[in-house]
């Protein structure tokens, strides 16, 4: 299980490769990239922040729940911070597990959970200027370490 | 009693720091933090209630205690992820 925070390029091959084996029977990944565009307008790139000592904590929260929840063998989350371009890849979370149905809802989980719990803030560059984006208030009552 | 305040994101730049110090009572709580900051930045307000509190990186309700030690943060709606 490894999650991480990172100000570098995330080399989703490598890693993809690195997480090869015999006994997975399946994986399943999700690829999180820039978009050129949001709501109408031309997004030129973003800024990632973080309150990085919570959001590594928060992020081994997310993984301990998925697999507390699902039968899987392996999991991994990184996360990059910093000044992305349109197209680089912001978010990867890779599952391994002896079924494809726990897998896919691993994946879908994490991803999920991550924009619940973890420390993470996103600035939008546009034509217009820049706004944090803003997806979910923190529901704190749900958000405890269990 | 002096308690440090870490800012991120939108709230940091209402405070102008990462890191603010702010007097309040002994004993105080999320909710008497949260007074203390609207009056201090007037800025905050209408747009407190979406702020969560983390103390010592866990998030707190509002009638969580804090003590000159914890390690305080301020977490503006977050936005992780695409």
């Amino acid at each position: 299980m490894i999650c991480k925070i990172v100000e570098t390029p995330i080399e989703t091959d490598k890693l993809i490769n690195a997480f090869q084996s015999e006994s997975l029977g399946a994986t399943c990944s999700f690829t999180g990239m820039v978009r050129g565009e949001s709501r109408g307008q031309k997004v030129t790139h973003l800024e990632y922040h973080t309150y990085k000592e919570m959001a590594e904590k928060k992020l081994l929260q997310v993984v301990s729940e998925a697999k507390e929840r699902f039968k899987i063998s392996d999991l991994l989350i990184i996360h990059r911070i910093g000044t992305l371009q349109i197209g680089e890849v912001a978010v990867f979370i890779l599952v391994a597990s002896a079924h494809r149905d726990a897998a896919f809802k691993a994946c879908r989980f994490s991803i999920d959970r991550i924009k619940q719990i973890v420390p993470i803030w996103k600035k939008e560059f546009g034509e217009d200027g820049a706004v944090w984006i803003e997806d979910s208030p923190v529901d704190v009552n749900e958000n405890k370490s269990p | 009693m002096l308690i440090k305040v870490k800012c991120f994101a939108w709230a940091l730049e209402v405070t102008g720091a990462e890191e603010i110090q702010i007097e309040i009572k002994d004993s105080a709580k999320v909710s008497d933090l949260r007074e203390c900051l609207s009056q201090k930045y007037p800025q905050f307000s209408g747009r407190m209630e979406s702020i969560a509190v983390s103390i010592n990186q866990e998030f707190a309700g509002e009638g969580s205690a804090i003590s000159a030690s914890d390690e305080i943060a301020l977490i503006p709606p977050i936005s992780g992820g695409i």
